[in-house]
């Protein structure tokens, strides 16, 4: 069985008398350790899947099982948990803690989960900061670092706890090209050390054509999916969630 | 704990909210402490006026006195012997200060012109005048124990027989075996009381020549002075016991048993404080509930990086609650602090209070440092911190992790 498996999953929002079906029977299947690049034009649902793959939102049909668990029937506390443990975020406004320095910053998931033995933590936060080249900053704050800086610690942040999972919902989309590319090839670096599974949506048209695989998302839908096993039809899928 | 690292940058960070609801609950709290010592003050200048100026902390009688001495009062008087056993017993008691014989009766004062009705004690002018020490001579001297002639004259009955210090005036009683006596007194004094209708017909007059008109030995009762008023019950269980013990027929009463005035000015000053609290409170209530709505909706985003990093909703609870109970915690300590500053400040003023209603009598306000008020207020204010900011992060903690991070 693959490390995520998604299967005709479907996700409608109710605004008011709209809605608006997000994604409306997505299947995909990603192996432990693949790097997944997620394109396709805005509205396209790429957050959307991301988050539940994240597991921070739910859906409306479907099934979505990540490492050997659905979650399509997990309650709050055993999401959270699940998390905690198992995924890292990083986010296109870098999300970082205001009131803590960067070395607090990274610090934060390990008290929330994790199996990291209090003994180690300081060693893995610091092996992590020299990582992301910010040994030096550790006693900044983030309003004293710039946006690469910030997207640095925010990716420290997501791999401290070492998880099986690091999702980065356009990560790059704040930066310039030359930070964003140091960025994007930082990150890839430092899950493949960790032996994570990434799946990165972006933008960066130059990334997605050189990416291992690419899936492109359009109304909900996968358009291509660079490395499909399976490629089922237009109709099958637009009738897949009702 | 990270959690109240968190809490204390985030207050410092907000400088201006976390002030002003700092000096909100500062500024209740503080309100509160000074006019519960401003409150106390007056219980305590109130009850020691009331004990000094007639009652004395406790009164000893004959038994049955209380219920009988006013349709047969001459049958229920203390013997002699009585009166010394009891006055030996309570002079040997701790915290007792100092004793004093009453006999108290009805005649008529005056002279060839004026002559009135007047409510009589007879006394030990020494002790008597350490009893009323709240008893304002305001004419003329005290009584004096070498001077068995001389009687003070309350200033209402002064001035309705127009009598003077000075005057020799004819007293006019009925002795215990009914006959009709007479003695011839002379004013030595003019006095103050608490209450002005006492004033209005109230005489005293050394004990013998009382006893000498109403031709007896007995009085009605021995007036206990103490040295501290907190003392009073464990005083009146200890001679409570060797009363019994010794068999003595006499009963007691406590000052507060004798006039309900206290008590009811109690519940009036009680019904203010009440509802100067409640406006107080609520006043917090808001402040802090206005400061932490504010404080989580301007957090939404970082409650959806939380929970996205596996924080569960009740940890985005608790994260917010110590904050607001910090905040609130912090405040009411620097309130009581401040409350207390003012308090030690007024009293170095030696302002002079205007006589309570009904009574003629001024006293010094001397504010009172009133613990269990500090401890309830304290207790308060984080009970309504807790309220305040639980809800708001309660509805925060609910909301989808998606939609708070999507917030701006
Ligand atoms: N919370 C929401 N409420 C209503 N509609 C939403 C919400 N989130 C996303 N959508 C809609 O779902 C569609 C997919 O959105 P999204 O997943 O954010 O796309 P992308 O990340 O590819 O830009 C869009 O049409 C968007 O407007
Ligand atoms: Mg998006």
């Amino acid at each position: 069985m693959s490390f995520i498996q998604v299967n005709n999953l479907c996700k409608r929002y109710q605004l008011g008398d709209n809605t608006v079906d997000a994604l409306q029977g997505v299947s995909l299947s990603v192996e432990q350790g693949e790097r997944l690049f997620l394109g396709g034009p805005s509205g396209s649902g790429k957050s959307t899947l991301l988050h539940i793959i994240g597991c921070l939102d739910k859906y409306d049909s479907g099934q979505v099982t990540i490492d050997g668990n659905d979650i399509t029937h997990a309650g709050d506390k055993e999401m959270s948990l699940f998390r905690a443990q198992n995924i890292g975020f990083v986010f296109q406004n870098f999300n970082l803690m205001p009131v803590l320095n960067v070395y607090e910053n990274v610090q934060y998931p390990l008290q929330l989960g994790g199996t990291i033995p209090p003994a180690h933590r300081r060693e893995k936060i610091e092996e992590l900061l020299l990582a992301v080249g910010l040994e030096k900053h550790a006693r900044h704050y983030p309003n004293e670092l710039s946006g690469g800086q910030r997207q640095r610690v925010a990716i420290a942040r997501a791999l401290v706890h070492q998880p099986k999972l690091l999702i980065a919902d356009e990560p790059t989309a704040n930066l310039d090209t030359a930070t964003g590319d140091a960025i994007m090839s930082l990150m890839l670096d430092l899950s493949r050390k960790h032996g994570s599974t990434v799946i990165i949506c972006t933008h960066n048209q130059e990334l997605l054509t050189q990416a291992e695989r690419c899936i492109m998302l359009r109304d909900g839908l996968i358009d291509e999916d660079s490395t499909a096993t399976f490629t089922s039809s237009f109709a099958e899928k637009k009738y897949a969630c009702i | 704990m990270l959690v109240f690292k968190i809490a204390w940058r985030n207050i410092l960070r907000y400088k201006r909210r976390s002030v002003f609801a700092i000096l909100t609950i500062m500024v209740g709290v503080a309100g509160i402490v000074l006019f519960g010592g401003f409150v106390e003050a007056n219980y305590i200048g109130l009850r020691e006026s009331i004990i000094r100026s007639q009652y004395g902390h406790l009164q000893i009688h004959q038994q049955g006195y209380e219920i009988n001495h006013r349709r047969d009062p001459n049958a229920y008087r203390m013997s002699p012997e009585t009166t010394r056993q009891a006055q030996s017993l309570l002079e040997t008691a701790p915290n007792v200060l100092v004793t004093s014989r009453r006999l108290e009766f009805t005649g008529l004062i005056g002279n060839e012109r004026n002559s009135r009705a007047a409510i009589i004690r007879g006394v030990d002018p020494d002790t008597e005048a350490l009893i009323n020490s709240a008893l304002t001579i305001v004419e003329g001297e005290e009584l004096d124990s070498l001077d068995p002639e001389g009687v003070i004259l309350g200033e209402g009955l002064a001035q309705g027989i127009n009598a003077q210090v000075g005057d020799v005036l004819t007293l006019l009683g009925t002795t215990i075996n009914g006959v009709m006596n007479a003695v011839d007194v002379r004013v030595v004094g003019i006095f103050q009381s608490f209450a002005k209708e006492y004033d209005d017909s109230a005489m005293m007059m050394g004990l013998d020549k009382a006893q000498t008109l109403l031709n007896t030995q007995a009085v009605d009762s021995i007036v206990v002075l103490l040295d501290d008023t907190d003392t009073l019950p464990a005083v009146v269980a200890d001679i409570g016991g060797k009363i019994k013990q010794q068999q003595l027929a006499v009963e007691w009463q406590e000052w507060y048993k004798m006039t309900n005035y206290y008590q009811k000015v109690v519940d009036l000053y009680n019904g203010f404080f009440f509802f100067i609290n409640l406006v107080i409170y609520v006043v917090v209530l808001f402040g802090v509930s206005n400061t932490m709505i504010v404080t989580v909706m301007e957090r939404t985003s970082e409650i959806g990086t939380l929970r996205s990093m596996g924080m569960q909703r009740s940890g985005i609870i608790r994260q917010f609650l110590v904050e607001g109970l910090m905040l609130a915690l912090l405040a009411a300590l620097l309130g009581v602090a401040t409350g207390n500053a003012i308090t030690w400040f007024v009293n170095s003023l030696d302002i002079m209070m205007p006589a309570p209603p009904g009574s003629s009598k001024g006293y010094p306000l001397s504010l009172q440092y009133v613990e269990d008020i500090w401890f309830s207020t304290v207790a308060i204010v984080a009970t309504i911190a807790f309220f305040a900011t639980f809800f708001p992060a309660l509805q925060a903690s609910r909301k989808a992790i998606v939609d708070a991070l999507r917030h701006v």
